[in-house]
């Protein structure tokens, strides 16, 4: 059943109005629409975090972060989230791949083998102290931290990389299969992943 | 409309705003009333089904606009891109607090105020509540007992739909309740070990105005756990989704967004008061409303600020204050202390749908025996979970393994916060700051506010006593949380028109009429005497139900 059947269904129950299409249709318009164009990241860039995204949660039965445009996602983060330091800081990380890559392969990044690139973001990978976690306390006077964009380049890239395929249609839908409206509560169900298997 | 002549007039269309009218209305009353902020449609305004990946910045919030007009207000987790419209601005609704004392004050100024985005979770109060003052000999006694409110009780969790199980404690007395929702079989596993170690304290599922079956033509709630957000179906209990709707039907209800109450008017011949002066939202034109009775019902330190700044001759410190107990005696729950573990066990198992409720540990501190260190007691409020793929941020991989990893549910947590009562200190109070007013031009609130040894010695025992439990449900990796939380916070603010029974210590009788002005009442949290460890909304209510059924036959009377 689609959502907004029974979101219907219930609504009928409780003699309450359907939230008309027209409203919901306003409220989606904050996502990038398709054909989203770059307001951050150079071409340059955008092709390595393309690359970059695509070997951190790849296409496999499902599509990847980088069908899920995890990518535009990012550049949305940078362009009107992201205050101006870190907007620098992470991009110099993202250019620091390509100067490590430069060092020890002796090609920019996109340049290099896949086997290259996997190697360089395990290098990557294995120099951040992942348990650690991101710092908890604002960073200024603020009531809440913000603090995605606080840790080293590859913490924050990761994270962004996992928050925003996950956060996707595709990831919601078709990797984690989340129900909007469950209907129901069970507090101990089959394993859904089982259940649809 | 400012022609038009009614009976009564309430101030607030929040928790308490949305009973009065609805009661006042439906015993024969004609209402005005009159709301602060705008009007609210749920047909536009909800938005609780939209998708995740349709909003700009997914879960990340609108974080610049967050802390442009709303850096104190998203304090609360629930002020975020979706529900922020529900809180206010603060750009626009200054105050200040003393030096090196925070206070964090929530808000909500829109039709329905904050009972949109309450946490839904409904407990009596017993007499251990209402005695306890007068027992330890601290601030004053309440003016009622359990048996003056337990009908009220009753009459309110009838209309508003509490789903709950009963469990027979004379300390947490047993509601009305709708069948209680399903615990995870983490929660049962570790409700039976308190079972099997204690003899003092159990785990029951919080007790919640949500609604688990169909209910006076609301829906049964379809779990997609964002209550906040508003609810279409109108499952949980709302003034928008239940008593707004109750009232209006009557006929006699009018509706006036935009009118930001600035004081009362005192009429010293009838020593009464006549009315309420306004600044009108939108246009900042100044207008006076009348009517024989009036219920503020604005949110405990709104209402407060109101009387404050109705000082008359006759009241010099504020109206209905000849008690100078008026603006003190402020209370919150403090919180922040708890334990969080892994619960071994149970892989192939986890919960279907978002549960907007978790489990309760009712109070055991001082409840036949005496703790040492401190007076009052906790209850713990909680919930288990199976982490999910948020997790990704602090675990080393990447690759298509690593998407497996986190596409599967990780291991079950539990964890528990402790919710503890605040004793009522003449020294926590709001004053109207000289000199400072807020987008309306109205004076605002300097709030002087912080926890005694006793909230601090509490918050210890907290920490310890929620280790200890997980410990003794087998859980593991417990991760102990010893702080206290910012006044404020709880958003349970209490206690600064108190009620009592001697009009020189206390502001508002047992029935919450103000001593001084015999058609006034205040219902909202600011009437309360002490603040139990419970949560108070449901009180509330009930007070004021209470308070409009003895106010409209006192009206019969010719008494106000």
């Amino acid at each position: 059943m689609l959502r907004r059947d029974v979101l219907r269904v219930l609504s009928a129950a409780a003699v309450a109005p359907v939230l008309p299409q027209e409203v919901m249709f306003l409220l989606r318009q904050a996502q990038p629409p398709a054909g989203y164009g770059l307001r951050t990241l150079t071409l340059q860039q955008d092709a390595v975090v393309v690359a970059m995204i695509d070997l951190i949660i790849p296409a496999t039965e499902t599509p990847g972060a980088k069908a899920a445009r995890v990518n535009e996602f990012m550049d949305v983060i940078l362009t009107d989230w992201a205050t101006p330091d870190e907007r620098e800081r992470f991009l110099a990380g993202l250019d620091d791949v390509d100067t490590q890559a430069n060092a020890v392969f002796g090609k920019n990044f996109l340049d290099a083998s896949v086997i290259q690139q996997t190697a360089l973001l395990q290098a990557l990978d294995d120099s951040v102290d992942w348990a650690q976690g991101f710092p908890t306390e604002p960073a200024d006077s603020s009531s809440r931290p913000f603090n995605q964009l606080r840790g080293e380049f590859f913490r924050s890239f990761k994270l962004m990389t996992i928050h925003g395929y996950y956060t996707s249609e595709i990831g919601q839908t078709q990797e984690l299969k989340r129900e909007i409206i469950p209907g129901a509560f069970h507090g101990c169900a089959p394993l859904a992943s089982e259940k649809k298997a | 409309m400012a022609n038009a002549t009614y009976d009564a007039l309430v101030v607030g269309s929040g928790i308490t705003g949305g009973w009065a009218a609805k009661e006042l209305t439906e015993k024969g009353l004609n209402v005005l009333l009159l709301e602060a902020g705008r009007m609210i449609i749920p047909e536009q305004d909800y938005d609780e089904h939209v998708p995740i990946w349709e909003m700009k910045f997914r879960d990340w919030d609108d974080r610049r606009e967050r802390l442009r007009a709303q850096n104190m207000q998203c304090a609360a987790e629930d002020c975020d891109q979706f529900s922020g419209k529900f809180f206010v601005n603060d750009l626009e609704n200054p105050y200040s607090c003393e030096e090196g004392k925070p206070f964090t004050w929530i808000r909500g100024r829109q039709l329905g105020g904050k009972s949109i985005t309450w946490g839904r979770q409904t407990y009596r109060w017993s007499d251990l509540d209402f005695e306890a003052n007068a027992k330890e000999g601290v601030a004053i006694d309440w003016p009622i007992r359990y048996n003056d409110i337990a009908p009220w009780y009753d009459y309110v969790e009838e209309f508003a739909g509490i789903s709950g199980q009963p469990e027979g404690l004379a300390h947490l007395p047993d509601g009305k309740f709708l069948p209680p929702m399903e615990m995870t079989c983490v929660e049962q596993d570790v409700r039976d070990a308190f079972k099997k170690h204690y003899d003092d304290r159990i785990l029951t599922i919080g007790r919640c105005a949500v609604l688990t079956r169909v209910h006076k033509g609301r829906a049964a709630c379809h779990y997609c756990g964002v209550c906040q957000r508003g609810c279409i179906t109108q499952s949980y209990f709302s003034s928008l989704n239940s008593t707004l709707p109750a009232a209006l039907k009557t006929g006699r209800l009018t509706i006036r967004p935009y009118s930001v109450v600035h004081s009362l008017i005192f009429d010293s011949k009838t020593r009464r008061a006549s009315g309420v002066r306004i600044v009108d939202g939108q246009t900042k034109e100044s207008l006076e409303f009348k009517a024989r009775l009036v219920f503020l019902c604005a949110g405990c330190l709104e209402s407060t600020r109101i009387l404050l700044n109705s000082a008359t001759p006759e009241f010099p410190n504020g109206l209905a204050n000849s008690s100078g107990e008026l603006g003190h005696n402020l209370m919150d729950h403090h919180m922040g202390s708890g334990a969080r573990g892994i619960v071994p066990g149970h892989a192939d198992k986890e919960p279907f749908g978002n549960r907007p409720n978790g489990i309760y540990i009712p109070r055991f501190r001082n409840v036949t025996t005496k703790q040492k260190d401190f007076l009052r007691g906790y209850g713990y409020q909680g919930a288990s979970e199976r982490d999910d793929w948020s997790r990704g941020g602090a675990l080393a991989g990447f690759g298509p393994s690593f998407k497996k990893t986190l596409t599967a549910p990780g291991p079950w947590y539990f964890g528990i916060g402790g919710f503890g009562e605040c004793l009522p200190y003449h020294g926590n109070y709001v004053e109207i700051e000289p000199g400072k007013v807020d987008a309306w031009g109205i004076p605002t609130l300097k709030i002087h506010c912080q926890w005694g040894e006793n909230e601090l010695a509490m918050s210890r025992d907290i920490a310890s006593q929620a280790a200890e439990m997980l410990a003794v449900a087998g859980i593991c990796e417990i991760k102990v949380f010893q702080k206290i939380s910012i006044p404020g916070r709880g958003i349970h603010e209490v206690g600064t028109a108190r009620m009592g029974r001697d009009p020189r210590t206390s502001v508002l009788n047992e029935f919450n009429q103000a001593h001084d002005v015999k058609n006034l009442f205040i219902t909202d949290g600011s009437c309360m005497t002490s603040s139990s460890c419970v949560n108070p909304s449901i009180t509330f209510m009930a007070l004021t139900a209470r308070a409009c059924d003895y106010a409209v036959s006192q009206l019969k009377k010719h008494e106000l």
